[in-house]
Parts: structure tokens; sequence; C-alpha cells
């Protein structure tokens, strides 16, 4: 955690000055409100698979949320955009006008925002993120990035191409309410996806793997030393060049046939592909989603719609990432925050215990209606409505029991199995997830095989999700970075050690 | 024109685009300002509550500037016009080349096409708005009473203006566009959307989302198994609309891309047999409900046969991809985010827009009876995560039916139905299109004209 002083906004007296102008005006004819700034300042790079490239050195983004609640529980969320003060203020009239038209909502409330005094959060802001040398940076990234496809496709007969998207930004938010509340949190990341696309001239087949590297760390966290002039950390050369190869494999890639769908015995997930756990878990876990009654896991009134419902061998979290000596990593993590878009301190949540429902991600919102606290997981997107989002969700042994320490243990016992890598996300309503698999290879007879497979859908239903877990390899790995859609667009991660799971009628995968 | 506030917001756009791109223009060789402003009113229906959601003033803008043969880029959401210039000009110095000349000077009169007063109203007076959401709330609550398996109900009311202008160092366009959007979901399950430009005379149809979703949630669940259908199995299917769309949007969306073309990605030649006879599809702006006039680039949208016959017809373009494969500009130049991207933030892409198909003969209902056993097909979770290359795609069944001999036998059991299908022939596999019988009545999803499509898909 940085020094007070070193967390301060830009501009952040013209923010306060805007904020509490808006907020008195509405003061006189509600019984509370609250409201959010959030800007973003970014550099950004793009590299289209034509080779064009696109820099934008310094793009800024804010917007306002406000959120009123009047009598009788009528309540309203206003999302503004950086107008003039001017027109602001007209807007705030608005939409007290309407807020006076709601129907009254008596269940309607806002749990208390713990530890209220605390004002400031966050990662200090790493300099001046327009400065030259954020540039240079992109420039050894996109050098690296193409000496890799170069000694990827080093004598084969398939072209290598990539498509590039990096960027670097803070992100600075301010919450107030009419109470006295005041919380600031200044958090950079840094973010890069490859789409490396191989195609053989001779017949014209296409074939694509995408990769990406995510963490609230400022650029510095793409580089060995974090600095550009030492080149790509070797991890990340590695994951670049694995994510390449695949996709020069995959122009062997072939389908399961129907017969041999049917016979599969297990599947085997990778870390990344444990998109698995955010859709069919962390969403079902969202307690909006379970107040709507939308939830496959939870009945309206918050109980468990079946319990157990997974192994005895499976935990699932979600918040920040647990480490090695039992305690959490405050700022690792794509999708690590500090504090939520409504001041509330990040925590992690363990939503399930040894296969049953412990815990359910909350807004002040949900937290209220379910008589719970809120664990800082209402999140909003510029200034959009405040939704539960997920953070870092993962998959974590229960115990001992059926983790294996190498992936060769692990599927010694399969006759006929697939394993299966990366995602290009996934989707979910209340009875079933599906996600796009990126890349499988067959596993016989105890052994990973060189058959590759072409992607893949892998759909599964909720409540049967991890009821068929048999076993874990390998460490913990939030290798999972993305953008979860809910409406709106927040930073995910998840992740997991590989998972073994049985085949049953409620994992179904397809070509 | 519109109602004089809207018209009076759009004038200021107007001038604050041209402001921006006269002082910009004073560092670079040619500028191009893009700006848009959201502002929405929406309820969310969630069961008996009703959760108001108000957007005013979300503004973008995108930044484009020429120096020598170098592109700068910037964006911002900011209505300060210094701020924005500050931001291009801080581009200029790691501006990459480009290949753009110029940007369009096209000059357009402010087009009004896609803007309906009735739905501005709702806008400016939410209380109408807001009393369309209860109607559809409690008609759908009253149905649910009778039906004691209903235990969720959402859905959203939500009216919108849009403003888009653009200004380039001699060109300029601006365009207000509005839409309402009426949705309900009964159970997570069954799902009834209307969308519409301009507000109906008869609100009927449209007070009646929610009841309609409720009542046609058909109580029996069918899965593959009940019919003896194993992996592999091919059955006749009756896609939506809105899955019809998702085909073009996503497996196949690239495959009609003249910048996919000059990156390889794509090879068709006019003429190319690619799908059924029946089947006619067309990129364009022109019907009232897909109205567009230019894109984001400022070029005139114009009408691109994509299919014809079911054989190709022409690949659309951006200004760029123009000029690289001397095919004509088609006006699909769009800055489509990917991701976390905000649209001013976004590349300009080539890109489908308005997707319209010709109606077939038969009616809907009668497809239905195309045969003893027919799946619909309403909604596919994960179509977005298709493989583009090989346009095809695998995805669970989110919301469809069962129908047997014309009648629906249940809904399809979730979860249970995986679907396969490849949109278009290539690596000498068929194509699902190749096969396709079109409805013969139109549904508009908001950004598509299409009838439903009778196709065969693969259960896996």
């Amino acid at each position: 955690m940085q020094a007070q002083q070193e967390l301060a906004l830009r501009d952040e007296a013209d923010k306060l000055e805007l904020a509490r102008a808006m907020l008195e005006r509405a003061r006189p004819r509600v019984r509370y409100a609250d409201l959010l700034v959030e800007e973003v300042t970014k550099v950004e790079y793009t590299r289209l698979v034509g080779g064009d490239e696109v820099v934008k050195p310094f793009s800024r983004k804010g917007a306002v949320q406000l959120r009123l609640v009047g009598e009788e529980g009528r309540h309203l969320s206003v999302s503004f955009g950086l107008l003039p003060e001017a027109e602001l203020l007209p807007g705030i009239d608005y939409a007290l006008e309407a807020l006076a038209l709601q129907e009254p909502d008596p269940r309607y409330g806002l749990a208390p925002v713990p530890n209220a005094e605390r004002v400031r959060y966050g990662v200090a802001s790493p300099g001046d993120l327009s400065s030259e040398d954020v540039l240079l940076a992109f420039d050894t990234l996109a050098r690296e990035v193409d000496q890799v496809c170069t000694r990827v496709a080093d004598g084969g007969t398939v072209e290598v191409r990539t498509e590039l998207w990096c960027y670097a930004q803070v992100e600075e938010k301010l919450v107030l309410d009419t109470e006295g509340l005041f919380k600031t949190q200044v958090l950079p990341s840094t973010f890069l996806q490859m789409t490396a696309i191989a195609r053989d001239p001779s017949t014209g087949k296409t074939t694509r793997q995408r990769t990406r590297l995510g963490d609230t760390q400022p650029l510095g966290f793409f580089f060995a030393d974090g600095h550009p002039a030492h080149g790509l950390r070797r991890d990340f050369v590695e994951g670049l060049s694995d994510c390449t190869r695949r996709a020069v494999a995959q122009q062997k890639g072939r389908r399961l046939s129907g017969a041999e769908l049917s016979a599969l015995t297990h599947y085997v997930l990778a870390p990344t592909a444990m998109v698995f756990v955010h859709e069919a878990e962390g969403h079902n876990f969202e307690a909006d989603l379970i107040q709507q009654g939308t939830s496959g896991l939870f009945h309206k009134d918050g109980c468990p719609a079946d319990d157990p419902f997974a192994s005895a061998l499976v935990d699932v979290w979600d918040g920040q990432i647990l480490k090695a000596d039992g305690g959490f990593d405050e700022t690792a993590g794509f999708g690590t925050h500090f504090i939520d878009d409504e001041g509330v301190e990040l925590k992690p949540v363990r939503l399930v215990q040894g296969g049953r429902i412990t815990g359910k991600l909350h807004n002040r919102e949900t937290a209220h209606h379910f008589g719970e606290k809120p664990n800082g997981h209402g999140f909003s997107e510029l200034g959009d409505k405040r939704l539960v989002r997920m953070t870092n969700t993962y998959l974590l042994p229960a115990g001992q029991e059926g983790w294996c320490s190498s992936l060769e243990d692990l599927i010694g016992d399969v006759t006929f199995g697939v394993f299966l890598e990366g995602s290009l996300g996934g989707a979910v309503s209340r009875d079933g997830m599906s996600t796009t698999i990126q890349f499988g290879r067959v596993i016989r007879d105890g052994r990973l095989t060189d058959e590759v497979l072409l992607p893949a859908n892998l759909s599964v239903v909720t409540r049967d999700s991890l009821k068929s877990v048999e076993g874990f390899a390998g460490p913990l790995r939030l290798d999972g970075v993305g953008f979860c859609g809910k409406g709106q667009t927040k930073t995910v991660t998840e992740g997991g050690p590989v998972t073994k799971l049985r085949a049953t009628p409620a994992i179904t995968l397809g070509f | 024109m519109g109602a004089p506030q809207e018209r009076s917001i759009l004038g200021e756009l107007q001038s604050f685009a041209s402001d921006v791109a006269r002082k910009a223009a004073a560092h670079l060789d040619d500028v191009e300002v893009w700006v848009t402003r959201l502002d929405q009113v929406a309820f969310a229906i969630e069961n008996r509550t009703l959760a108001p959601e108000l957007k005013l003033g979300r503004l973008q803008v995108g930044l484009r500037g020429l120096k020598g043969s170098k592109l700068a880029v910037a964006a911002t959401t900011s209505f300060a016009v210094d701020e924005n210039v500050s931001a291009l000009k801080a581009a200029v110095p790691v501006a990459r080349p480009t290949r753009l000349a110029r940007f369009s000077p096209l000059r357009l009169d402010p087009t009004t096409r896609a803007f309906d007063e009735g739905v501005a109203r709702l806008l400016r007076e939410p209380r109408a708005l807001q009393s369309l959401a209860v109607d559809v709330r409690d008609r759908a609550l009253a149905e649910a009473e009778k039906r004691p398996e209903v235990d969720s109900l959402v859905g959203r009311v939500a009216a919108q203006t849009r403003w888009r202008v653009i200004a380039t160092k001699e060109g300029g366009g601006a365009a207000l566009e509005s839409m309402t959007v009426v949705s309900a979901e009964a159970n997570s399950a069954r799902a009834e959307r209307e969308v519409f430009r301009v507000w109906p005379a008869d609100e009927t149809s449209v007070r009646d989302v929610g009841a309609r979703a409720v009542r046609a949630l058909p109580p029996k669940a069918v899965a593959p198994v009940d019919w003896e259908i194993e992996a592999g199995t091919e059955v006749l299917a009756l896609c939506d609309p809105e899955v019809v769309e998702s085909f073009f949007r996503y497996p196949a969306h690239d495959h009609f891309l003249a910048s996919s073309l000059e990156a390889g990605l794509a090879s068709h030649e006019p003429g190319e047999a690619l799908a059924d006879p029946r089947l006619r599809l067309v990129d364009t702006g022109r019907p009232n409900e897909l109205a567009r006039d230019f894109d984001d680039e400022l070029c005139a949208r114009g009408e691109t046969v994509l299919l014809d016959r079911g054989r190709f017809g022409a690949y659309v373009t951006s200004r760029q991809s123009a000029m690289e494969t001397g095919l004509p500009e088609t006006g699909n130049g769009v800055r489509r985010p990917i991701l976390a991207e905000d649209d001013n933030e976004a590349p300009v892409r080539d890109t489908l827009l308005g997707l319209a198909m010709d109606p077939g003969e038969r009616p809907t209902a009668e497809l239905m009876r195309a045969a003893d056993r027919v799946i619909v097909v309403r909604s596919l979770l994960g179509i977005h995560g298709a493989d583009r290359a090989r346009t095809a795609f695998s995805a669970t069944v989110a919301d469809g039916l069962a129908v047997v001999r014309g009648k629906v036998a249940g809904r399809l059991a979730p979860g249970r139905w995986n679907v396969s299908g490849r949109v278009l022939p290539g690596d000498g596999e068929p194509g699902l299109l190749q096969a396709a019988e079109p409805g013969r009545e139109l549904t508009f999803t908001g950004s598509a004209l299409l009838p439903h499509l009778l196709v065969r898909l693969t259960v896996s």
C-alpha cells in the first residue's frame, strides 16, 4: 500500500468540487445520495492483422454515477457524461423529478459501508503515461512478438500473422455520499491480447489462437526487471510462443466423431480453460441475480438450490488471490480492486467449501436485501449502474485429497479423455453455461497424445457442473485474464489448478 | 426534422465537432472528429420491482488526424474544444504510417430518418415509459399467477436517443436516431423482445411482451435422449431471426469483409455458390428500420448485395480497404470495439451493418411443420466464441422449442442441446446456408431485418 499522499487523484480538487455540487443539488429532495466519479487515462497500441498500427498516446474518459434514494425506498440510478456543470445540474433536476414518480419500494436499502473513515486506496500512478517511454515499451513488445512468430513459423509451410491490442491505464475513482463518506482509489492496469493467425497458403486453411496477459500493475509488468530495455519477461515470451505454436498445430486439428464424443470418460481442464468456473459458478453467486431468481444455484430467498452441489474435493473463491502461506495477495490479479465502486473494501469470499455453498457476492443493495455484510463486489463500467460483479474467481482443492503433483499422475487412469486449453469467453443462463475452448488434445490410456482438436464448445448444466470433479494437478494459476460482460464490461481473472472431471450427461463437448 | 430540444443538441454537437476540426486543422493536413451522445431512460423489471436507470449526456469523441502520411488518433469524453484539440495534437508525434490520404469530404444535410418524436417523448416524459414498464410487468405477473412454475420474471423497457456527428476538414454529417426496446424473460428460459424505431400506433403487442413470455414457456422439457438423438445426429432447426443474425455477426462475419480479403482470411469470388438459391442478403442503410446514411468515416452507406440467389455478391469496405483492394466504397467503416474498448477508442474496422434478407415463400408456421420433428432455436449461448476462420460454431441452446408435427411438444431441455454448424462451405465441408429456407415474415432485431431460417444443425 502506498503512502496516502501518493494516492491523490489527478485534478482531485476539481472533481471533488463537482461531486459536492451535484450532491448538494440533490440533498434537499432525497433521504440519501451517493456518487461515483470515474476517470480512466490510457495509452494504447493496436496492430491490426493487416499490419496497420494505431497508437493512442493519451486518451481520457470519465463519467459520473449518481444514486438517489427518496421516501419509502424510491430509488434511481443516473449516469452522466462529463458535461459542463451548467448542463449537469439540470440533469439532476430531471432525475429528481423521475425519482418522485417511482413506485415505493419499502424493502429497498443499502448496507452501510464498513471502515468508512479510511479514505485512500490503490497503487500510486506510474508517472506520466504520455511519456515517450511508454510508447517505446509498446514498440519493444510488438518487435518481440514478431520475433516469436518468426521463430515458430521458421522453416514451416504455414504463414503466421498476429493481431495485437495492448494498453496501460490508470483508473481513478472517487466515492462520496450525503453522509460524509469520501473514498478514493488509484489503480494502474496493463493488458495485452495477441491473436496468432496461421494460414497455409497452399490450402487457404486458417487457424487462430488467442492469448492474454494482464494485471493491476504498471506497464513494467510485461518486462524483465520491469524495464523495456531488458525485453519481455521470459515466461511471457514462452506463453506467446505456445499460443503461436498452437495456431500452427491446429492446422492438423480434427473434430471428435459422434462415437468418440459418446466414448469420452474425462474432461481435463487447464487453468486457461477456467472460464468454466467464472460462468458456471461465479455468476450464480452474484446476489443481484439470486434476488432476481436467475441464479441456477440459489432460490430467490438466498437459500442454496442444491446442497451439497459440488464434489467434496472442491472450494471456489472470489476476491483477492490466496497465497501459498494462507494469506491473500492484495495487489495481484487483473480483476482486483482495493475498494469497489460503492467504496466498500474488496474481501475474499469463499463461495464453496468442500462442495457446499458458503457465500455470495454482494453490493450494498443486495447485502441489505439478504441481511448480510457487503463484500466489495459492486462495480460500474465508467459511470453505469453498479451491479454485482466478480473479480478474481478460482477453483481450489478443498484439501490434499485428489491433488496430484503432475499432470501425468492426474491423467494416469483416464482411458479416453480430452485435455482442454484456452477459451474465447463464455456465456451463461440460469440453467447452463457455454464456452468456446480454443485448443484440445486427446488423452488415451493415461497419456496425453499429439492428436490436436479444433476449437470446441464446452457446455455444462450449472447444478451438476462440479459434481464430477475427481482431482487436480499443479499449482493454482490465474491465467484466465479477460473482460466479463453483464451489460457492462468488468476486468476479471479466473483460474485454478489443472482439474479433472468425469464425463457425465451434464457436460457436453461439441465441434 | 425532430423535436426542438433534440435538434438544438444536434446543432450544438455539430458546432462542437466543427470547432474541434477547424482548430485542429491548423496543425494537421486533415482532421476527422467523430462525436456521439446518448440519452437513455430504462426500467429494469425484476419480478415485482422496477429499477429505473438513466443515462444522460453520455458523450464520446473519437479523433483522427493526418499529417504527412501518418495517422494520429485520440479519444476523449470531453465537451471542451481545447481539450480535444490538445489530445489530437499530442498524438501527432507518435502517429503511425497510413495509406489514407485524406478523410471524407462528403457534406450531408442532418438526417432524422431514424428518429421518432413518439420515442423522444418517452425520454422527455419518463412517466409515460414508466407506465409502459408497469403494464408490461403487471400483465406478465397476472399471467404468471396461472403458472406456478414461473418463479422469475426479468425484463427491460428502454427508450434512447442517439446523436451522431462527424466533421472533417471539408466534410460533415449529422444524424439523430431513436429506439425503444421492450423485453421480458420468464424463468431465464423464454424471452420475448420487441424493438421499434417508430412508436407503434397500436401498443397492445408491446404491453403484452411479458405476458407472452410467460404464456410461451412450455411446461415440459425435451432432451435429445427423449428423441433418441445421439451425438453427431443432424436435426432440422428453425432459427429465430436473432439467431440468423448471429450467424452473420460472428462465425461468418469476417468472410464478407474486404479487409479479410486483403489479410488472406477470405477468398470468395463473386458468383461463388455459398448458400441456398432462395437466399438474398444485403447490407443496407435504406429501410427506415435500418436507416443510416453514413458510416463512422462519413462515407455514404450503399446497398451491398452479400448473397444473391445464394451466390456471393460483394465484399463490404471501409475507405482504407476499398483503397487497398480497388473495390468500391460501401460505407462499412465502423469504430467496432472489441472487449473493453469504447466505440470512440476503437479503430475503424470493416464491419457488416444493417442486414436485410428477402422473405421466403412459406409462412414461418408452415416451416415448423417441415418435418415430423423440428427444433426451434431462439437463443444460442456462446456463439460469439465461434471459429471465425472456419465459420463454424458449436453452442448451447438457451431458449428453444421441440416441435412435433407442427405442435410445440416442450422446451429444449436446458443445457442438454448443444448444436453445431458451419455457416459457409469451405475446407471441403458443406455450409448450413447451402440448404436453408427463409420464412415469409420479417422481424426487426434492432440491427437487421430478417426472416426465420430453416437449416440443418448437428446435435453434440
